[in-house]
C-alpha cells in the first residue's frame, strides 16, 4: 500500500484507524458500569474499624437467595482488602436471634449497638440489593447486579458510609456486539468490590 | 571367597543332577515360581490386607443406584490384591450396633468393626448420582478409604460419567446401559487405587486458576502456620435438589484428601462430634459451637459453605448441562476468624473447546473440578 499511496495518506488512514481504536478501547473500557455513587462521613476516623459485621440484605431482586449470595460476596471482599476482619456470618445471625431482631430495616440505633458489642464489631454493615438478574438487551441476556450498602457506626448507629453502585446490565458493548461478558457471579464480584473499596479510598 | 564357594555350589548343582528327574523339576519349578514372584516386584506379605466395604449412602435419588454400583467394588479391590469383608456381611454387625449412618461411621464403631472382622481398613461412600435415562444414563460415586486403627483418611476419590461421554466418531461408542456405565465408573474410580503392599500416590497439586484467585480470601495465617487439622461441617444445600449439601461434603473431603497438604477429620468424626453437643450447624455456625466442635472433632478449623447451584441437566426443561456454584469458607476453631472464603462456579460447556469437546458432561467430575480448583486457591 506505501508503495502506491502517498506518504502523507498513509498516515493519515493509520491516524483514522487510531482513533476507531480508540473510541472502540473508550467503549469497551465503558462498559463495566457506572461508578458508584459514594457518601463517606468527612470526620470519621475509619481507622478504628477493625472488626465489621456484615448483617442480612434485604433482597429487591428477583432471585430468592441473592440477599445472601451478595452478602458472602461483600465479606470476601471486605477481607479481601486485608484491612478488616470480618465477623462470621453464623455470629451474627446468632447474635440477631438473640436480640430477637427479625426486621433488618427497622433496626434501631440501641438494637445496631447491641448487635455489634454482641459480635465485638466496631462497624455494622446493612443494605439491599436491588438487582440480580440477567436483563434482556436486543437479543441476548446481560448479567446485571445492582447493590446499596450502608455502614453504621456501632456506638452511635450513625450512617458513615454509604454507596450505590451498579454493575453490568445494559452496557455500551452489549447493545452494539451483544457481548455479555462475564457470568451473574463475576458480576456480582465487581459490584461488591467496587462498592467495597470506596470504604478505603 | 567366591572362590571358597565355587566349589561348593559346583557340588550342590551336581548333586541335584543326580537327583530323581520328578524332584529334580519341582525343584527347578519352585527356584522359576520364585524368581518370577521376585521380579514382578512384589514382596510376600504375612496375610492380606482385609477391607470392609461398607454399605453407600445413596443421595442419588434413585433407589437402585446402589445396586448396579457396590456389587462391583468388591471384585475391584480384589483385583488389586486385596481381602474384601462384603456390605451383607456386615449387616448383622451394624444392625446391633444401630448404626443408621454406615457412611459416617465413627471412631469408636471404626475400631469395632476391625476387631469383628479382623479388617485393617474401611471403605465408606456414596453413590452421588445415579440416572437409568433411556439413551444416556448417569452415574457418579465418590468414596474414602478409613483406617480402622487410627480413623485415619487414607485415600479418597470420586468419578463419574454419562453414557455420552464415551461417544466416539459418528456417535459410535455410547454406552446405553447403566450396568456397564456403572462398571466403567468403578473401574475409573479405583484406577489409582493402590495395589496390597504399596503406598498410594500423591494426586499432584490442585489445578490453580487466576481468575478464581482475584474471587477468593486467604488469610496470610495460612501461608505462615503449618496447615490446620480439617474437619468438613455439612453444607447448607439452597438447591432443589435433594442432597446436594451431602454431595458437596463427600467431595470437599475427597477434594483435601486429593490434595494431600491438610489432615482431615472424617465425616464420621464429626458426625459423632455434632451428635454429642447436640448441634446442628447448617451452613454457618456460632463462635460458642465452633469452639465446642473443635475439641471435640481435635481440629482447629473448619470448612463450611452453601450449595447455591446443583442442576445435573436431568430436570424437564432445565439445560442438559450440569451446572454448580458453592460458597464455602474456613473458620479458624478457637478464634471463630475466617481463614479463607471464596465462591465458584462452573457449567459443564465451560470447559468445552469445540463441537463436544471438553464439554464435562456429569456432575461428579464438574463438582470435582469446582472443589480442587477452590481447594487450589489453599
Amino acid at each position: 500500500m506505501s508503495a502506491l499511496l502517498p506518504c502523507h495518506a498513509v498516515q493519515q488512514i493509520l491516524s483514522w484507524r487510531l482513533w476507531i481504536l480508540a473510541a472502540l478501547a473508550l467503549g469497551l473500557a465503558g462498559c463495566g458500569g457506572m461508578a458508584p455513587t459514594t457518601y463517606v462521613h468527612p470526620n470519621y476516623d475509619f481507622s478504628r474499624v477493625k472488626r465489621v459485621a456484615v448483617l442480612p440484605l434485604d433482597n429487591l431482586s428477583t432471585d430468592q437467595m441473592a440477599g445472601e449470595k451478595m452478602r458472602v460476596v461483600i465479606m470476601t471482599e471486605l477481607l479481601s482488602t486485608g484491612i478488616v476482619d470480618v465477623v462470621e456470618l453464623g455470629q451474627v445471625n446468632r447474635a440477631l436471634t438473640q436480640l430477637n431482631i427479625q426486621n433488618i430495616r427497622g433496626m434501631s440505633p440501641d438494637e445496631f449497638k447491641r448487635v455489634a458489642a454482641a459480635v465485638a464489631a466496631q462497624m455494622v454493615v446493612i443494605g439491599s440489593v436491588e438487582s440480580f438478574d440477567r436483563v434482556q438487551v436486543g437479543g441476548v441476556q446481560a448479567p446485571e447486579v445492582t447493590l446499596t450498602l450502608r455502614g453504621l457506626e456501632a456506638e452511635s448507629g450513625l450512617i458513615v458510609w454509604a454507596t450505590s453502585v451498579t454493575e453490568g446490565g445494559a452496557t455500551f458493548s452489549a447493545r452494539l456486539f451483544g457481548l455479555t461478558g462475564d457470568s451473574l457471579s463475576e458480576v456480582a464480584r465487581r459490584a461488591a468490590h467496587d462498592a467495597v473499596v470506596t470504604l478505603f479510598r | 571367597m567366591v572362590c571358597s564357594l565355587r566349589p561348593v555350589v559346583w557340588e550342590v548343582a551336581m548333586r541335584i543332577l543326580l537327583l530323581p528327574y520328578a524332584i529334580r523339576h519341582t525343584l527347578y519349578a519352585i527356584l522359576a515360581f520364585a524368581a518370577l514372584y521376585l521380579l514382578a516386584g512384589a514382596t510376600p506379605s504375612e496375610g492380606g490386607t482385609r477391607i470392609a466395604v461398607l454399605p453407600f449412602l445413596n443421595v442419588s435419588g434413585d433407589l437402585q443406584g446402589p445396586a448396579f454400583v457396590v456389587p462391583l467394588v468388591g471384585p475391584a479391590l480384589r483385583d488389586r490384591g486385596y481381602e474384601v469383608v462384603e456390605p451383607e456381611a456386615l449387616e448383622g454387625f451394624l444392625a446391633r450396633r444401630r448404626v443408621r449412618a454406615p457412611s459416617r461411621l465413627g471412631p469408636e464403631q471404626l475400631l469395632l468393626l476391625g476387631r469383628e472382622f479382623g479388617a485393617d481398613f474401611a471403605l465408606l461412600g456414596s453413590v452421588d448420582l445415579f440416572a437409568d435415562v433411556a439413551g444416556n444414563p448417569q452415574v457418579g460415586v465418590s468414596c474414602r478409604l478409613l483406617e480402622m486403627a487410627t480413623g485415619r483418611l487414607a485415600w479418597a476419590n470420586a468419578a463419574g460419567f454419562t453414557g455420552d461421554d464415551f461417544t466416539g466418531f459418528m456417535g459410535l461408542g455410547t454406552v446405553t446401559a447403566a450396568e456397564v456405565l456403572a462398571a466403567r465408573t468403578v473401574t475409573a474410580l479405583f484406577q489409582a487405587f493402590p495395589r496390597e503392599g504399596l503406598q498410594p500416590e500423591a494426586a499432584g497439586p490442585p489445578p490453580r486458576s487466576r481468575s478464581l484467585a482475584r474471587r477468593v480470601f486467604r488469610s496470610p495465617r495460612l501461608a505462615s502456620g503449618p496447615p490446620p487439622r480439617l474437619a468438613v461441617l455439612p453444607f447448607e444445600n439452597a438447591t432443589e435438589r435433594r442432597g446436594a449439601g451431602l454431595v458437596v461434603d463427600d467431595l470437599m473431603l475427597v477434594g483435601l484428601v486429593r490434595a494431600g497438604r491438610f489432615t482431615v477429620a472424617d465425616a464420621g468424626v464429626v458426625q459423632q462430634s455434632l451428635l454429642a453437643l447436640g448441634v446442628a450447624p447448617y451452613g454457618a455456625i456460632d463462635l460458642e459451637t465452633l469452639r465446642a466442635i473443635g475439641q471435640t472433632a481435635g481440629v482447629e478449623a473448619v470448612i463450611l459453605g452453601r450449595v447455591t447451584d446443583y442442576n445435573e441437566g436431568l430436570r424437564p426443561g432445565t439445560s442438559s448441562s450440569p451446572s454448580i456454584a458453592i460458597e464455602v469458607r474456613m473458620l479458624d476453631t478457637q478464634s471463630g476468624e475466617i481463614l479463607w472464603m471464596g465462591a465458584h462456579e462452573a457449567r459443564g460447556e465451560d470447559s468445552q473447546i469445540v463441537l463436544e469437546f471438553g464439554k464435562i458432561k456429569s456432575m461428579v467430575p464438574l463438582g470435582m473440578k469446582v472443589i480442587s480448583e477452590l481447594v487450589g486457591t489453599l
